[in-house]
């Protein structure tokens, strides 16, 4: 029983230390939080209802008010939906009112989807109409019987986020809409036709299952808008679609065959294999070789042999790729041999680094993902190495992968850190930095605590308090501080969300002086953690 | 006359970063029947972008990067300037969605430099570079053709719609143009561009954008607001350009030094 009490305890010690550290501190009163939340309320207003700020600003500063949440803001939202002078900030609020649930928003919302000039403005305001009172339904009515805001909600529900905010009770009502307008190829374009299929897909209509199989077999059919078809019927679980489909596959119309494919991908039916391994193996286009070698991974073991070919013969490093993504997928002894058998292979070594810097990411995760961490180690500094001219260009369109491939490495091998971090290249010791908090946890303090200095590098600062921010600690609440006007965003980001974390009272006049900045992105990163930091502050008094 | 002088803003602010070539007068305009043709189809389609009492404008583009199995979408605000001294400039800042919000290019001359708030540096890319779904740096800011292209072939015909098209065969007039290649067909009667094929050197189709409807801003000037655009090289997608918005404004030419990117 004795040991049983010391294990209690001392698990108990490792779960409230870290919460101890955080929350220790002095908290600021109630008022004190207020008074910081209203301040940042007001560096909002005062963007939002000065003419001369920039459209881009107005998006920045809207988007943190609407993501706030804030009900006291309900007249300056609505005054902003109805009179912004730019669509792109209307249509923000027009899309985040609905979640507010606020009667007060109802009037300026039926305004503007009656009203307002642009047609996907009107869509979302209707939507957050019904979110807030379904009896206001006649609005979908007459949106829906426009053609110009009907292609609007075709496009906006396509995607499974709209239609989660689309109350389910009108869905039978947009499904009858898009079917009947469906048909209409002069007044509607390919692009919206094919959003209309995909829209009554996501909204799970089953019964449109044979307009889709209709429009999928017709011969004077758009491929763009067939592509869509066959792909609907796929995501809508239409089995008996699966001949279809395949016939479509040797139609020589990329989306089509595009569309097609995703749909056999979905219904995973085996009869698609062979099909499937012909596309794979012989299509002329790299883009519908390698949708058909993804689609292969659902299938298993039955067709390792095929993606090992792809993986060892195709022309194209993207084929290459998806196969490996496959083999991974499906996992075991045999696609183990098979990747490390081409991770030492001459292939990689002869192909143009840029060409082929998305193939070798993928077979790092892979040779992670087998447990092969010392060939990973290998080739990851053979990749960096590789990769020297164009690093800084990878980094910046790549760095989450570039990241997510060292921890996938460093977690079957963690001596790749130090490794990494030993290069003079600090684009390669960034990606370490990034890295580690991930795989050393509280254990990567101390090292990143190393890259702090103000003489630092940049980008070595930058990640140091990122990873610093996810693990922060009262001692810290200083040195995040000092860093709240930092230049860089991503460093201030890190130290605004390190206070909130934090907590303390000192934070308060740091924050103060943040909404006062100079700088509106700085204002605005201050808005946002004011207004979090006295949420949490309110919630613990 | 007014229409000249806006042709001749048109093609100075040029689209296609062809400021350095377009320096004449309304005569020679004139003079040039070619020259005239693809000054009116530019003003057709960017007439609303320019005005003579203020050298910037603004305007949105929403994007819409459609494939048969997925879809996503941004917005855009385009800025574009012109000093007598400094010459022309553009720039694209993303709006939405959030994580893109905070990118930019600047378009500098032919220089294009892209900065984003993750890079310590802005990086230079080319007008072949993708804004967002297949829409490249040189669609979204608009293909201008006066001073940017030469006619190489003309041809007349009625098309399928039943509507007389004028088509133009077009060679880029320098290297550093981002379509060496282009085919446009326009309304025989209004000018309005129909289609505007765009290709490489070899004259390989990189994309076909239709322009499928106009608009007017409130002085009666036009502009294109909706224009498909449909990748031939990976012919899977198709993305779709809203413009709107449109105003005409001073603007402070600091934002487009690309060295105080970040700053």
């Amino acid at each position: 029983m004795n040991r049983l009490i010391q294990i209690f305890a001392l698990t108990s010690l490792v779960v409230l230390l870290p919460a101890l550290s955080v929350w220790g501190q002095a908290l600021p009163t109630d008022d004190e939080a207020r008074q910081l939340q209203l301040e940042a309320l007001k560096v909002i207003g005062l963007v939002l209802l000065n003419p001369e700020s920039t459209e881009a600003d107005r998006v920045n500063a809207i988007t943190v008010l609407v993501r706030i949440g804030e009900r006291t803001s309900m007249p300056l939202l609505t005054q902003t939906l109805l009179n912004d002078p730019f669509a792109s900030v209307r249509r923000i609020v027009a899309e985040g009112l609905g979640e507010y649930q606020a009667p007060e928003a109802k009037f300026a919302l039926r305004q503007a989807a009656l009203t307002a000039p642009i047609d996907s403005i009107r869509w979302a305001s209707g939507v957050s109409l019904v979110q807030i009172d379904p009896e206001e339904a006649d609005i979908l009515d007459i949106l829906l019987s426009e053609r110009d805001t009907l292609a609007s909600a075709a496009l906006s529900l396509q995607s499974d986020n709209a239609v989660a905010e689309f109350p389910e009770q009108f869905h039978e009502l947009a499904i009858a809409a898009f079917t009947d307008a469906f048909p209409d190829d002069r007044t509607y374009n390919s692009v919206e036709r094919a959003a209309m299929l995909k829209s009554l897909a996501e909204l799970n209509s089953q019964s449109s299952a044979n307009l889709m199989l209709n429009n999928l077999n017709d011969e004077e059919g758009d491929g763009f808008v067939q592509g869509a078809a066959a792909f609907s019927l796929g995501q809508l679980g239409v089995l008996r679609a699966v001949p279809d489909l395949i016939a479509v596959l040797d139609s020589n119309d990329d989306p089509l065959q595009v569309g097609a494919i995703g749909g056999l991908r979905l219904l995973q039916d085996t009869a698609a294999i062979e099909p499937l391994t012909s596309i794979a193996l012989q299509e002329d286009t790299a883009e519908i070789r390698a949708s058909a070698a993804t689609a292969l991974g659902v299938f298993g073991e039955s067709v390792i042999d095929t993606l090992v070919e792809i993986l060892n013969t195709d022309v194209s490093p993207a084929v290459r790729q998806a196969a490996l993504s496959s083999l991974t997928q499906i996992g075991g002894d045999q696609a183990q041999q098979a990747v490390v058998a081409f991770s030492t292979s001459e292939f990689l070594i002869t192909c143009d680094p840029q060409a082929c810097s998305g193939l070798a990411l993928e077979l790092l995760v892979s040779l992670a993902a087998f447990g092969e961490g010392d060939l990973a180690v290998e080739l990851l500094q053979a990749s960096i190495n590789a990769l020297a001219d164009v690093l800084p260009f990878v980094f910046a369109f790549a760095e989450a992968d570039l990241i997510n491939t060292a921890i996938a490495v460093a977690k079957v091998s963690p001596e790749v850190i130090d490794i990494l971090l030993a290069n003079e290249n600090p684009f390669v010791q960034a990606i370490a930095l990034g890295a580690l908090p991930a795989v050393s946890g509280e254990f990567a303090r101390s090292t990143l605590l190393d890259f702090v200095n103000p003489d630092e590098n940049r980008l070595l600062r930058r990640m140091a308090f990122e990873g610093l921010a996810q693990m922060p600690l009262a001692e810290d609440a200083e040195l995040f501080a000092a860093e709240l006007q930092n230049r860089d965003r991503r460093t201030r980001g890190a130290a605004f969300n390190a206070l909130v974390e934090i907590g303390d009272v000192d934070a308060v006049d740091p924050l103060l002086a943040a909404l006062a900045s100079d700088s509106l992105a700085v204002q605005l990163q201050a808005v946002e953690a004011s207004i979090n930091f006295g949420n949490r502050v309110l919630e613990s008094n | 006359m007014k229409k000249v002088i806006l042709y001749t803003l048109v093609a100075l602010i040029g689209l296609t970063f062809s400021f350095n070539t377009v320096a004449q007068d309304d005569a020679e305009a004139e003079a040039d029947p070619n020259a005239e043709l693809l000054a009116a189809m530019d003003f057709q389609r960017f007439a609303a972008y320019f005005s003579q009492e203020t050298p910037g404008t603004t305007f949105t583009v929403e994007i819409l990067a459609e494939r048969p199995d997925g879809s996503k979408q941004a917005t855009v605000q385009v800025s574009f300037a012109f000093d007598p001294e400094l010459g022309q400039r553009a720039r694209i800042d993303y709006l939405t969605p959030e994580e893109l919000a905070g990118d930019v290019f600047v378009i500098n001359g032919d220089d294009i430099f892209f900065w984003n708030p993750d890079l310590i540096t802005p990086l230079k890319v080319n007008g072949q570079f993708e804004v967002f779904g297949d829409a490249t740096v040189a669609e979204v800011v608009g293909i201008g053709f006066q001073g940017a292209y030469n006619v190489t072939e003309r041809n007349d015909y009625t098309n399928d719609d039943g509507i007389d098209v004028i088509e133009l065969n077009l060679e880029a007039t320098r290297e550093e143009i981002a379509f060496q290649k282009a085919r446009v067909t326009a309304n025989a009667e209004t000018l309005q561009p129909i289609t505007l094929d765009l290709m490489d050197e070899n004259g390989d189709l990189l994309h076909h954008n239709t322009f499928e409807s106009y608009d007017t801003v409130e002085d009666g000037r036009p502009f294109f607001n909706r224009q498909l655009l449909d990748n031939r090289v990976v012919p899977v997608n198709q993305t779709l350009l809203i413009v709107s918005n449109i105003v005409n404004a001073a603007l402070d030419f600091s934002i487009f030094d690309e060295t105080l990117l970040g700053a």
